[in-house]
């Protein structure tokens, strides 16, 4: 893929992802957030493809796209009631947080853009799902075991905690 | 090749954003959906680092994948907590979280 090519998608992806993270988070109907998310977590699934990591891009799909857009929509639909009402209590601290937001942001691009980081040449992994589940088995055993007892904890967690009080 | 910095600044801005809905957001969901966009952008810095310092390697995406892990435990544990406090409260106005205050 050529240069130009690149450039092209990147800045296309970028357009819809800053479009789209802004929708989020002013969008009046939460459902349109929770749609726009969606549209976002698909854009960084693009960038996932285009730096050449094609199984990180899937699983965002698969998890993200598939998952966790579906479950904040239950969520949305069991707490229907104020979900459409703009609460105006959140004024008081927008300029602050506006302005503190903007000189972050403005900070990042400026360390990001005079760092001079050590590009490495190699190819990148090609196989990247045979590479990453050989990495999952051996020099990631222990996160990966850790990891997979947490995500039992918070799912056993969520059961119990959003359970109906009784103990029916 | 584009450049890193490409990628840092965008991922920077997409961060901001998000920290923006956090902040500004009073409905609970809402700073959930926010959290979310923030976890995506580390994410892709991650991922970008990955590809741009030690291809080879590849232990930034391993790093995405994890982190991907605890977004989806992250969202489950929040919306359940939000369901309990919405069946208490019949509110998700974080403003009336304050139940805990003295």
């Amino acid at each position: 893929m050529g240069d130009t090519v690149s450039l092209v998608i990147f800045f296309a992806l970028a357009a819809m992802a800053v479009a789209s993270a802004i929708m989020v988070i002013t969008g009046r109907n939460l459902f349109h957030s929770a749609m726009s998310l969606g549209a976002y977590l698909l854009t960084i699934a693009g960038y996932y493809f285009l730096l050449n990591a094609d199984l990180v891009g899937i699983m965002q799909v698969f998890v993200y796209v598939g998952g966790v857009v579906v479950v904040v929509l239950f969520g949305i639909m069991l707490t229907a009631q104020l979900t459409n009402v703009r609460l105006t209590s959140a004024m008081e601290q927008r300029w602050v947080t506006i302005v503190s937001l903007v000189s972050l942001a403005g900070l990042l691009v400026f360390v990001a853009k005079d760092t001079v980081f050590r590009i490495s040449q190699l190819a990148p992994v090609a196989d990247t799902t045979s590479f990453i589940g050989r990495m999952f088995m051996t020099d990631y055993i222990l996160p990966f075991e850790v990891i997979s007892v947490l995500l039992l904890a918070a799912l056993i967690g969520a059961v119990i905690i959003a359970r109906e009080e009784g103990g029916k | 090749m584009i450049p890193l910095s490409y990628y840092l600044i965008l991922s920077g801005v997409l961060f901001a954003i998000g920290m923006a809905g956090v902040l500004l957001r009073r409905n609970a969901v809402a700073v959930l959906l926010s959290v979310e966009i923030m976890l995506n952008s580390a994410n892709l810095n991650l991922v970008a680092f990955s590809r741009y310092i030690a291809p080879e390697q590849a232990s930034g995406q391993m790093f995405a994948l994890f982190v991907m892990a605890i977004g989806a435990a992250e969202v489950a544990v929040g919306l359940a907590l939000i369901l309990m406090i919405y069946r208490n409260l019949q509110s998700v106005n974080l403003d009336q979280f304050n139940i805990f205050k003295w």
